[in-house]
């Protein structure tokens, strides 16, 4: 075997992953819990940034790829899927079809203290299983790619250049700004109350509570896009498009969390960002301008936390 | 190892020397893009999370499964499942 086809770099493992496991998988998970898990989500925005990013380039082999980073999420997936399990089990087989549920039970689960649980090592088996039996695996993704073939003939163009850099620069930025809101929802105790799931049916979030939302949604779309367009890489103008609406949703992260945290800050009034309201709508669609907003509101983000120093 | 890693066919990625180009254009290797220490999330524990799409989000609704643990690590409980 070419040696070199052993190994692959960091960045696309985990595009592949994502593509192939996570964002299928998350799919059809919030559809049967009816909400997304956002600790879940975090995870893995955390994940990208922490360590897949710094090291993207990296050429390492599948088990390295495992061991070094997947296994860093590896108990978040079981978890979730243990629920994902009894979700499925719950509304589609249990009161449907006794005889393959009282099958399923014994092949694959226990019961102690009127609990079920799963063994870690079934736990993907079963779900195979299942979603075998109610047809929803996730084949589909595989017989929609079309064939990768002979791509590395566009290996020599340069036209991605200018795309790539430009969403390097807007990560930086989503880092940049997601770090400040990401410190002051930890402070304020919104974080924890999501991770330990504590908040009550009758709370009231607040606007930056709910631009977390927001962005957080924004950012998994950028992953989402990119990772289909380095995955399905089968033609230089499909992986563009792919590209471009990619950092279409990072601009858009970028704008939402600026704009945000000038509310946040009581700098809305300022003169310089009610021009910017002006602009924006003049801007829309329009990805030179967009970019230009964005540095703008920067200005007027910079100054505005100078003014409250 | 998670089965979608060892299904993985080299053969079916784009090539490494692409991809290791793309990557590095996009990285800036002078830039720190951690998180910090104390952000670190805890692994999901048995919850339903309270979470919701941005539309609803004035009105967290709170699905409130608790589970209790098992022990051993290798076993992961199945909320939602009981008879």
């Amino acid at each position: 075997m070419n040696l070199k086809n052993e190994e692959n770099t960091v960045l696309n493992y985990f595009c592949y992953v994502l593509i192939n496991e996570i964002l299928p998988f998350e799919a059809k998970y919030i559809s049967l819990r009816k909400n997304k898990n956002f600790t879940f989500i975090r995870q893995i925005i955390q994940l990208f940034l922490n360590d897949i990013l710094p090291n993207a380039n990296k050429l390492v082999t599948k088990e390295t790829f495992n061991d070094k980073y997947l296994s860093k999420i590896e108990q978040t997936i079981k978890v979730c899927k243990a629920e994902y399990l009894g979700l499925l089990i719950k509304y589609n087989i249990k009161d449907k079809d006794k005889s393959y549920y009282n099958n399923f039970k014994k092949k694959y689960l226990f019961k102690r203290n009127n609990k079920y649980g799963i063994k870690n090592e079934l736990i993907e088996e079963a779900i195979i299983d299942l979603e075998n039996y109610l047809d929803v695996g996730n084949e589909i993704i595989k017989k929609n790619q079309l064939n990768i073939t002979d791509i590395d003939k566009h290996i020599s163009s340069d036209i991605y250049k200018g795309e790539l850099e430009l969403l390097n620069q807007q990560i930086k930025k989503f880092h940049k700004y997601y770090l400040i809101l990401e410190r002051k929802l930890y402070e304020n105790g919104f974080i924890k109350k999501i991770d330990e799931n504590t908040i009550n049916p009758t709370d009231k979030i607040n606007n930056l509570e709910y631009l977390y939302f927001v962005i957080i949604h924004e950012f998994w779309n950028f992953l989402a896009h990119f990772s289909m367009g380095l995955i399905y890489f089968n033609t230089p103008n499909n992986f563009l498009s792919n590209l471009h609406k990619s950092i279409s949703h990072l601009k858009r992260a970028v704008m939402d969390l600026l704009d945000g945290m000038i509310i946040e800050n009581n700098c809305s009034y300022l003169p310089e960002y009610l021009q910017l309201r002006v602009l924006k709508i003049s801007s829309l669609g329009n990805s030179i301008k967009i970019q230009e907003l964005i540095s703008r509101l920067e200005k007027v983000f910079t100054k505005c936390l100078q003014q409250n120093q | 190892m998670l089965k979608i890693i060892e299904n993985i066919d080299n053969n079916e990625l784009i090539s490494p020397e692409l991809s290791q180009k793309l990557a590095t254009l996009i990285v800036d290797e002078n830039y720190d893009y951690s998180i910090e220490e104390d952000y670190y999330i805890p692994d999901v524990n048995y919850h339903t999370a309270n979470v919701v799409e941005p539309m609803k989000a004035n009105t967290l609704l709170n699905k409130n499964t608790s589970s209790s643990f098992f022990l051993e690590s290798d076993i992961f409980i199945i909320p939602e499942l009981d008879d």
